[in-house]
């Protein structure tokens, strides 16, 4: 049976950098399909004797692909499969059985226990090589989607972490609204890994408590470069949060001026005054915060378009949060979610809970990133 | 999504259809060139787009409509979205977006 001629043309170069194991306790059979695999330009070819030698050598390397014998001393085949399936590592690992049983059912158990592919002895070489070309072929395009999705992964993390340190945690949220009088909860959902929702509760000064929540365009890894975006003039403008309405509008004027057209973001901004119970707000793109007092419940209602269209023009509104009254400020990703309209869950809330957010927010998957904040007067 | 163009003279009339999310943020873009360079040429001074088939829209859809809604101005050219459904009134609602551009029920 001669070789079958190879043409270097239909070789792809990315398997000088392919790394193949064969597992055979025939040294005959290893002779062969290394001389295959040489001429297909093969860059790394492995050999095993048997089971336990391939397992070492798999474990270690993560080859690309495996030619396995069944029929081997000490660990065969199908037990070589059986191991290595029951590794998450090697869920994808392309393993092309060449095997003399003939019959369905061994065939059938082979791909039972996790073959890719089975070729039958004696080989027909010509087609061997066409086999190991294309599971090569499959094997390089998982890497590379491998590779590209650990990249991203990598991408979102150091986002990821980037959010984290620029988001309240709930607690320390709370301990600075106990200060002020309030009881504050809230929940933070993303509706991919991370989003491109942002809040902040800071000190105005002894009297004066700041809250400030920004829905920004996009989701996931865009949703969260925009809103670190946003931050960043969330911090240079905070002074102006004395006056709410106008801290929008230099926010919205400083988001037309850098995004080119590209950027734009809902946000509700408010002081409470401890002293009188006051909140001064503003909001533009983003739903109406709720005002739950004694047993009604009424929305803050401003309007204006997004920030970032750079003709936002609001002025300052003002309510008065009374002792047991409670606030609730949210993304659109809350209403988007739940079924009845926002006023209608509040109504039949618990509103003394301390994780009242918490149980508010709807289970199962978003279709939009939620922020919601609860803030009780005491 | 999908959407489709019709000139009548000097008027583009744009039938949207489908769900409008960051999902579909390539088709905004098409959406925004393709109006923009109508628009700049000077050959279309009226812009009308139906939203009857729209299911749902989110604010980086609101984003686009901005943006569309700016380059018409610039160009005085004027700007009608016709039939949204009860919820896209409600988010354009909360946006204004009725002070800048004419919204027909």
């Amino acid at each position: 049976m001669p070789l079958p001629s190879s043409t270097s043309e239909d070789i792809p170069a990315e398997f000088s950098r392919a790394h193949i194991v064969i597992v055979d306790d025939d040294p005959t059979n290893r002779v062969l399909l290394r001389s295959v695999c040489e001429k297909l330009g093969v860059g790394i070819i492995d050999e095993a004797e048997d089971g336990i030698a391939a397992l070492e050598l798999i474990t270690r390397f993560q080859p690309d692909l495996i030619l396995l014998d069944i029929r081997m001393p000490r660990m065969d085949g199908l037990e070589l499969m059986r191991q290595l399936r029951t590794n998450p590592a090697f869920d994808s690992l392309s393993i092309l059985v060449q095997t003399s049983l003939q019959g369905e059912d061994d065939r059938v158990r082979c791909f039972n226990l996790g073959a890719t592919d089975v070729v039958s002895r004696p080989f027909h070489l010509g087609e061997l090589k066409a086999r190991i070309k294309a599971h090569l072929r499959s094997a390089i395009s998982s890497r590379v989607l491998f590779d590209f999705r650990n990249r991203i992964q990598a991408h979102i993390e150091i986002t990821h972490a980037f959010l984290d340190a620029i988001l309240p945690e709930p607690e320390k949220a709370n301990e600075l609204a106990l200060t002020y009088g309030l009881r504050c909860s809230s929940v933070y959902r993303p509706h991919d890994e991370i989003g491109g929702d942002l809040w902040s509760l800071r000190a105005l000064d002894d009297d004066l408590l700041s809250l400030v929540l920004v829905d920004a365009s996009a989701h996931g890894l865009a949703g969260a470069i925009n809103a670190l975006r946003v931050d960043c003039l969330v911090q240079e403008y905070h002074d102006e949060m004395r006056d709410p309405g106008t801290f929008l509008n230099k926010l919205d004027a400083a988001m037309a001026k850098i995004s080119f057209g590209q950027l734009f973001a809902g946000a509700i901004a408010l002081n409470f005054n401890k002293t009188t119970g006051e909140i001064r707000y503003a909001g533009s793109g983003i739903p109406f915060p709720l005002l739950a007092s004694n047993g009604h419940i009424v929305e803050l209602k401003t309007r204006g378009l997004p920030l970032g269209s750079g003709v936002v023009s609001l002025t300052t509104a003002s309510a008065t949060l009374a002792p047991g009254d409670t606030l609730v400020l949210y993304s659109d990703g809350w209403s988007e979610s739940i079924a009845e309209e926002p006023a209608a869950i509040l109504g039949k809330a618990n509103l003394h809970r301390p994780d009242l957010a918490e149980s508010l927010a709807p289970e199962g998957t978003l279709i939009d990133d939620l922020t919601l904040i609860t803030l009780q007067r005491r | 999504m999908a959407f489709k163009f019709r000139r009548e003279g000097s008027e583009l009339a744009i039938y949207i259809s489908g769900v409008l999310t960051f999902h579909q943020h390539k088709e905004g873009e098409q959406l925004v060139y393709q109006i923009t360079t109508l628009v700049d040429s000077g050959e279309v001074t009226a812009v009308r787009m139906n939203f009857a088939d729209v299911l749902r829209m989110d604010s980086h859809w609101l984003g686009v409509l901005i943006r569309i809604l700016r380059r018409v101005k610039e160009k005085s050219a004027s700007f009608i979205i016709e039939k949204p459904n009860k919820d896209i009134c409600k988010l354009f609602d909360i946006v204004e977006l009725n002070r800048i551009a004419e919204i027909r029920p």
